[in-house]
């Protein structure tokens, strides 16, 4: 029993960092529709961003977090800027492989400056140590992705849904013209969407840091677990993709633990299309 | 059949000049490997045309039948010595069968969530190569013999020969597309492409013809793999089954213009030799060839995105706008 719950701990933890990412991609999806491959690159951005900070400032990922999330945001207007914009007037398939051809960029311009070794945090952090329960040992540094998680999502459904530029986001993602109509800039909105999706990101590289390696190539994986668990969740909704990337973390760390871990992937796949084949939409689609 | 025409025997013979005669000009071996790898991405590209292109769903995870071309080559060359000028059409149709099985649950999905799905299948797959070692798991198959017989089981010495032959194969797939291209069953893809209610309502079984077009271009692409595999003798899960290989596909075909008959050619072509070039003179920069080649399907992708293909015509509009402009004088 108390593996089990170890277990479902431990694929929380896992499912929060995809929470996440998932919830990068649906805010970027739903009101662009873009698919977004950049999101694991913005991921591995922020990770450099909190492991530098580390080395050089001293600064423990926690407190680098704003630092990272506020950098990433301004990258991600720049690229919005630059890129994105443009990208959207032409056909979908074009906007999917910018995407995909800036995420090359990013992760091999890393790789330039950063170099491909595998890094990890240098100097001391707050959290470590481990809080033991009983039936389930917490470690501390694990308790940052959930709580950001968390905090992220709660943070994101009160902006979007009582702000004003969260509600002139939710409308431009309706009907972009008819939002111009009114008087919102539509322009201005995808830009917001897309700077606080890449945020949000950079969030989660801080959060990653604590227990995982720093590479270039690491936001990847992330990545398409991210797409799985928006898809999953539904197209634009981003309590769908929160809800969906726990439930994803769970089923990898349950699978890993019960079956074998060399297919736990494929235990998370058989769960999206089980669940997508009812429900094409997604849990929460609209 | 149509009157051949002076002018057209003739374009087709200048071609097949230039086709025999350039891998004698540049003559060595790593241009031979650049003028095949651009034929192997070529045939990758007019695959994924069939779905992608004329059909209108975008498959993310074609790698899968590159893998299943390339292995069915190897593991039937190892287990069963048979020649890989047989085991290239047994590994056709059985990618076209996986296509099938994957097709059929796939297809009903659109948009977005297909390419994620495929996506998905296609991690999957690259998971359980990893970790079948009766396929060699992570590390690989490799099928170099120097004792087999060279033009029986497709392993030459010469990288000339390799050229000729894979152009060969380029040049038929392009005709047999050509071909394609005005039958009906093109047609009907481009109806459910345009508008997928509206071609069912016309009649056309459009579910069907989804899932023909996927069996197709899975076909096509697993011939590819084959000749991958004969060409490189070695390959392993990391190099063709990773989401960087399907992506590409798509690349090659959408730069080169999709849905069109020789738009993925000349992705091919145009992506080989940026990619290659950059990654022979660059690559010491640590990824600085990744970085140009990215910045580079960007620029072509965000101003030109028809496809490379379209350039002729957008020229030709610029200059009849022109023109026209020209002969209207301002009032």
């Amino acid at each position: 029993m108390t593996v089990f719950l170890q277990g479902v701990y431990e694929g929380i933890i896992n499912g929060s960092i995809l929470a996440l990412i998932a919830m990068g991609i649906a805010l970027v999806w739903g009101v662009m529709n873009i698919l977004s491959f950049s999101q694991g690159e913005f991921l591995m951005l922020g990770m450099f961003v909190s492991y530098y900070a580390n080395r050089y400032l001293g600064l423990d990922p926690i407190v680098a977090m704003p630092l990272s999330a506020g950098a990433l945001f301004l990258l991600g207007i720049v690229i919005y800027k630059l890129i994105i914009s443009r990208a959207l007037r032409g056909p979908i398939l074009s906007q999917r492989l910018i995407t995909f051809a800036l995420s090359m960029v990013l992760v091999y311009s890393a790789q330039m400056f950063f170099g491909a070794e595998y890094k990890q945090l240098v100097n001391p952090v707050i959290f470590s140590g481990t809080i033991d329960l009983g039936f389930i040992t917490i470690a501390k540094q694990k308790l940052v992705p959930f709580i950001l998680a968390l905090l992220v999502a709660g943070l994101l459904f009160l902006f979007l849904n009582r702000t004003r530029m969260g509600k002139a986001i939710q409308a431009t993602s309706m009907d972009r013209y008819a939002a111009g109509l009114v008087g919102i800039n539509p322009d201005r909105s995808y830009t917001i969407a897309f700077a606080m999706a890449s945020a949000v990101a950079g969030a989660a590289g801080c959060a990653l840091t604590y227990y995982y390696y720093m590479f270039p190539n690491v936001g990847a994986t992330f990545q398409l677990w991210g797409f799985i668990a928006v898809a999953m969740g539904g197209f634009g909704s981003v309590t769908g993709a929160f809800l969906s990337g726990l439930v994803m973390g769970l089923a990898d760390t349950l699978t890993g633990l019960y079956v074998n871990t060399a297919i736990k992937y494929i235990g998370v796949c058989v769960v999206f299309l089980v669940t997508v084949s009812f429900r094409p939409k997604g849990i929460f689609g609209k | 059949m149509k009157k051949l025409s002076y002018k057209k025997l003739l374009l087709c013979a200048g071609i097949l000049v230039i086709l025999i005669v350039l891998p004698l000009i540049f003559n060595t071996a790593f241009s031979h490997h650049i003028m095949t790898m651009m034929c192997i991405w070529a045939l990758l590209g007019m695959g994924w045309n069939f779905i992608g292109g004329y059909a209108g769903q975008i498959s993310n995870g074609h790698a899968i039948y590159y893998a299943f071309g390339a292995y069915t080559n190897a593991m039937l060359l190892q287990w069963f010595n048979l020649s890989p000028w047989i085991a290239m059409w047994i590994g056709c149709l059985l990618s076209a069968g996986i296509a099938f099985l994957i097709g059929k649950g796939l297809l009903r999905f659109r948009g977005h969530v297909f390419a994620i799905a495929t996506m998905a299948v296609a991690e999957c797959v690259r998971l359980i190569f990893i970790n079948t070692k009766a396929i060699g798991g992570a590390t690989g198959v490799y099928i170099f013999n120097a004792e087999l017989d060279p033009a029986l089981y497709m392993q030459f010495t010469d990288t000339k020969t390799y050229v000729y032959l894979y152009m060969a194969f380029v040049v038929a797939v392009l005709l047999f597309v050509r071909w394609l291209n005005t039958t009906k069953f093109c047609y009907y893809l481009r109806a459910i492409n345009g508008n997928e209610t509206a071609a069912e309502s016309a009649g056309i079984n459009a579910a069907n013809y989804k899932l023909w077009a996927y069996m197709l271009s899975a076909a096509i692409v697993s011939l590819a793999g084959s000749l991958y595999m004969q060409f490189m003798r070695y390959t392993d899960p990391s190099m063709i089954l990773t989401s960087n290989i399907s992506m590409m596909i798509v690349l090659v075909t959408v730069m080169g213009g999709v849905g069109t008959v020789y738009g993925p050619l000349i992705g091919a072509i145009v992506l080989t030799y940026i990619s290659e070039y950059t990654r022979v003179y660059l690559s010491h920069y640590n990824g600085l060839d990744m970085v140009i080649y990215g910045v580079l399907v960007i620029l072509i992708v965000l101003f030109i995105p028809d496809g490379l293909i379209s350039i002729p015509g957008r020229i030709r509009k610029h200059r009849e706008h022109k023109a026209a402009v020209k002969e209207a004088p301002a009032k």
